[in-house]
Order: structure tokens, then C-alpha cells, then sequence
């Protein structure tokens, strides 16, 4: 029996994560080539406007000022100030949040309905039709980017036939076609992982006990296999939450929902520096702090697999 | 450039249609997959390099250097997806260079991660023993013995970092990160193709679809080897 890991151990880990995290995150205004300031406002503006963007951002200032200064401000919540909105941007993400949150939990929701089931399936009759179409289906969808799906189901579901409304967030009916984006890539995923760890069950001992106690397949499914499968799905699934959180950017773009994810590519588009900063920090450290709930409940399960 | 035949539907003559431009989407999209194909090279084989060299400069460091490395590792790794990808290309010019760049700061970690790891379970087989004991140094253990044991997770290394690299610069330049109005990377072209979804869909359809061929070959490609070198083992 291998030796469990201390939780103090998992919590120094994700601590020191954050740490490298914020401080990478830091490094990359400071330590790309060229100035900042012409990357952020353009090869034609005036000596005076670098001026104030170097105050505002704090640029001026020696790198140890400007290292406190980071990480006093990250400790009370403070990201900055946009720089074209001119409101703050703690402002702006805390209004826009609660949308991608939506939006992310509809799609794992979406992902596992069709994923689970259908692993669950493949994995108990691998020679039938469904499993074999939603296998090749499952491959397919892995390769298809969001940017594309997006567009595909646009055009399917609601110019020729506005059955679903495409942009914004005006009625519960528009949360149906980016929660499909989203969820789609991780159905696939889950579907993949599912199988393969019922699969994994079936081979067991125990299973074999089950049988010869009498148990019918249903029992055997329900209450033996995918109770002992169902740890690394649900592991699986906190780890592509967080890959979901990354791709949010792109559909929400699409979609125009108003969440994080389109806040960052309007920030990106209008060179507003503080907004992306502030929402790559937020969605990384919010990754960091799943991958660390994830391996506690890991550790916790599976003593010395981490 | 011929602006009166702009926005046609695919035909015999232009398979693909014709852009907004009116220029022949077709060549478009080859001169797209000729960009892919640049830039996957490119990140792979740096990627491939720095995390071998990475590893190698791994294995023989003292232990606090080691840990030290392992968690720059794993602060690069812990940010989901394209993040940092769309953090880095956004302060950087807007350049087929600038993505390259991105991609391989983004990408040198997992390799590397994975390269160590496997480095570091292979030098304690006996035969890395026996063969420091006949006298080699480091770099010729490590050229010669270990990188040999790993050549299969390399190549699957290699398929992997080239498919994910091809869908994360087509993401990039969706975003807009990456190149000119001119250029003809994929992820540009549908994205430009998105303003007439209307009138036009073959402009957002088409690259799209030789997105995903190349991604599922790759992929495929990549699952298949998987399994063979998986068998090849046993």
C-alpha cells in the first residue's frame, strides 16, 4: 500500500503553482521584445500618451516596486483599470462572470448526458451499431475546433430556420447553441474516457463474483462497474472544465454571450492590456485550484497515484 | 484579384468558390495549409529539442535544481488551453512569428515533463548501469541509450504537438491574433467568412472542412501508432 500524500503536501503544490503562475503572467508584459506601451497602443502614438499608459501601468517604476505593487493589488482583488472602458475591471468581470458560469456548467451538463450513457453502452456492447457510430462520431467531433462547430450550427439551426436565436443573451432559448459548441468537443471526451473505464471494470474480479452470485447485467452495471468507474470520469471531467473555461473565449465570441470569454477578445482586439491580463489570471488560478481539488480527492481514493 | 466574380458559390471552375476578394478560395485555403504545415514544423521540431535538451540538462542536475525545474514546469502546464498562447500573441506583433513563438513557450512544458519523467525511470534499468560501468559519459548515454528507449513516445509526441499545434494556430488566427488581413491561414479565413454566413457559407465551410480532415488524419494517425507501439511492447 503506497503511502498517501499529505494534504499539506497538495496544498504547497498548488500554492507554489499560483506563485510561478502570477508570476509568468507578470514577465510577459515586461519581458517580451519592444516596449509594452507600443504594443499596447500602436507604433503611432504620441510621446505623451506612452507617458501616461507607463504611469498608469506602472511601468516607470524599478521591478521590485513594481512586483510589490503587483502582488498587493492581486491580494485585495484590485485588477486594474481598463484602459479604453476607463472602469475598473473587477467591475466588468464580476458582472460578466455569472454568464460563462452558466454557460460552462450547461455544457458539462449537455457533455455528460450524452457522454456517460453512450460510453456506458460502448463499453458493454462494443459490436452494436450505436456504439460503432458514436465512436466514429466521438472521433470526429474531437476534431472539429469550436470556431467551426459554432458557425456550422449557426447556419443549421438558425438562418434558414430561426428556430434558435445566435447571439447574445436575450431569452434561455440562446444558451442552447453555444452550451452545444462547448459541450459537443467534451462529450466526445467524456464518451472516450467512460468507456474505457467500464471497460477497465468489466475485466475485474470482482465483477466476476457478481455474475456468479447471479446478478443480472443490469445490477452489474449499475451497482458494481459504474460506481468504481466512476472516479476517473468525474476526475476527468473537473480537469476539462478547466480546458472548457479556455475554449469559452472563442464561442462566447461567437456567440456574443456576454461573458468572460468575449470580455478577453474585445480586450484583446482593442489592445486593453489590463482586462486580459486580469481574466487569464482568474481562469488560470481557478485551473489551478480544480487540478488541486482533483488531486486531493485523488489522493484521497487512490493513495500514491499522483 | 478580379472583384466582380467576389462572393461565387463553389463551381466547376473555382471548387471552393471565390473569397470576397475574388480570388480562387481553393488556393486560398492550399496557401493556408502550406502556413499550417510551416508552423507545426517549426514548433514541433523546437518543441521536440528544447524538451529533449530540457530533459537531458534534467536528468544530471542536482536535487534542488530538479525541483526547482519541476515547478517552472508545472506553472507553465497549469494554464488551461490557448490562454497563455492568446496572452503572449496579443502583446507581440502581429505576426506568423508571433504565433510561432507563443506556440512553443505554451508548448515546450508538457513534452518536457514527459521527457524527464521517462528519462529519469529509464536510467535506473541495469543495463544504463552496466553501461556507465564500460565507461560513457553523460551525453553519450543519453544520446545513445536513453533518447533510443523513448523514440516511441517521441513520435507520439511529435503527432500530437503537430495536430495540436495546427488547431491552436487556426484558433489563434481566428482570434485575430496572428498575420496580416493577407494571410491565408485557416482559422483567418473562417474567420472572415463568419461576417457572410448568410450569403456565403462555402467561405467559412471550406476551410473548415480541411481543418478537420487534417486534425482527424493526425489524429488517427496518431491513435493508430499508439496502439501499435503499445503491442510492439508486449
Amino acid at each position: 500500500m503506497k503511502k498517501r500524500k499529505q494534504s499539506s503536501d497538495l496544498f504547497l503544490n498548488a500554492l507554489f503553482t499560483t506563485f510561478i503562475v502570477l508570476i509568468i503572467v507578470f514577465s510577459t508584459l515586461r519581458l517580451i521584445p519592444g516596449d509594452p506601451e507600443e504594443s499596447i497602443l500602436g507604433e503611432n502614438a504620441s510621446p505623451i500618451q506612452r507617458e501616461l499608459l507607463r504611469e498608469q501601468l506602472g511601468l516607470n517604476q524599478p521591478i521590485h516596486t513594481q512586483l510589490k505593487q503587483y502582488f498587493f493589488n492581486l491580494a485585495r482583488f484590485d485588477l486594474g483599470t481598463s484602459i479604453s472602458k476607463k472602469t475598473k475591471v473587477s467591475t466588468l468581470i464580476k458582472e460578466r462572470l455569472p454568464n460563462t458560469v452558466i454557460l460552462a456548467v450547461i455544457a458539462i451538463l449537455i457533455a455528460s448526458i450524452f457522454g456517460i450513457p453512450l460510453g456506458a453502452f460502448h463499453s458493454w456492447h462494443p459490436n452494436h451499431w450505436i456504439s460503432k457510430v458514436s465512436s466514429f462520431l466521438s472521433i470526429l467531433f474531437l476534431s472539429m475546433p469550436s470556431f467551426w462547430i459554432g458557425p456550422l450550427f449557426v447556419i443549421l439551426f438558425s438562418l434558414h430556420y430561426p428556430w434558435l436565436p445566435f447571439s447574445g443573451f436575450k431569452s434561455w432559448d440562446s444558451i442552447v447553441l453555444p452550451a452545444f459548441t462547448l459541450g459537443i468537443g467534451m462529450g466526445s471526451v467524456i464518451y472516450r474516457i467512460t468507456s474505457a473505464a467500464i471497460k477497465d471494470c468489466l475485466q475485474k474480479d470482482y465483477l466476476r463474483l457478481a455474475r456468479a452470485k447471479g446478478c443480472s447485467e443490469f445490477q452489474i452495471l449499475f451497482f458494481h462497474a459504474l460506481p468504481n468507474a466512476a472516479l476517473p470520469i468525474l476526475l476527468t471531467i473537473t480537469l476539462q472544465f478547466g480546458h472548457l473555461l479556455a475554449g469559452a473565449v472563442v464561442t462566447e465570441t461567437i456567440f456574443d454571450w456576454p461573458g468572460i470569454g468575449s470580455l478577453a477578445f474585445d480586450a484583446i482586439s482593442s489592445r486593453d492590456y489590463p482586462i486580459v491580463q486580469a481574466v487569464v489570471i482568474m481562469i488560470t488560478l481557478f485551473f489551478v485550484l480544480i487540478n488541486w481539488v482533483t488531486d486531493w480527492i485523488k489522493n484521497y481514493f487512490i493513495p500514491g497515484e499522483i | 484579384m478580379d472583384l466582380s466574380k467576389a462572393f461565387q458559390k463553389p463551381s466547376f471552375h473555382h471548387i471552393f468558390g471565390m473569397d470576397p476578394f475574388g480570388e480562387d478560395l481553393g488556393i486560398k485555403i492550399l496557401e493556408g495549409a502550406a502556413l499550417s504545415a510551416k508552423t507545426a514544423l517549426t514548433v514541433t521540431v523546437s518543441v521536440i529539442f528544447i524538451s529533449l535538451f530540457l530533459s537531458f540538462i534534467n536528468f544530471y542536475s542536482p536535487q534542488i535544481l530538479q525541483n526547482f525545474f519541476k515547478r517552472i514546469i508545472d506553472g507553465f502546464l497549469a494554464f488551461p488551453g490557448l490562454l497563455l498562447a492568446i496572452l503572449l500573441a496579443s502583446l507581440l506583433p502581429s505576426s506568423n512569428l508571433s504565433i510561432t513563438f507563443a506556440l512553443i513557450l505554451t508548448g515546450w512544458a508538457g513534452p518536457t515533463r514527459l521527457f524527464s519523467n521517462l528519462t529519469l525511470n529509464i536510467s535506473k534499468e541495469p543495463f544504463i548501469e552496466a553501461i556507465r560501468a564500460s565507461g560513457a559519459d553523460n551525453k553519450r548515454i543519453y544520446l545513445k541509450h536513453i533518447i533510443p528507449q523513448m523514440s516511441n513516445q517521441i513520435m507520439i509526441q511529435i503527432i500530437y504537438t503537430i495536430s495540436h499545434t495546427i488547431l491552436s494556430e487556426a484558433g489563434l488566427t481566428f482570434l485575430g491574433l496572428g498575420g496580416a488581413p493577407g494571410s491565408p491561414s485557416w482559422g483567418r479565413l473562417i474567420a472572415e467568412g463568419r461576417q457572410y454566413l448568410v450569403e456565403a457559407p462555402h467561405l467559412s465551410i471550406a476551410p473548415g472542412l480541411f481543418l478537420i480532415l487534417t486534425l482527424f488524419g493526425l489524429f488517427y494517425l496518431g491513435s493508430k501508432f499508439q496502439n501499435h507501439s503499445q503491442n510492439m511492447v508486449r
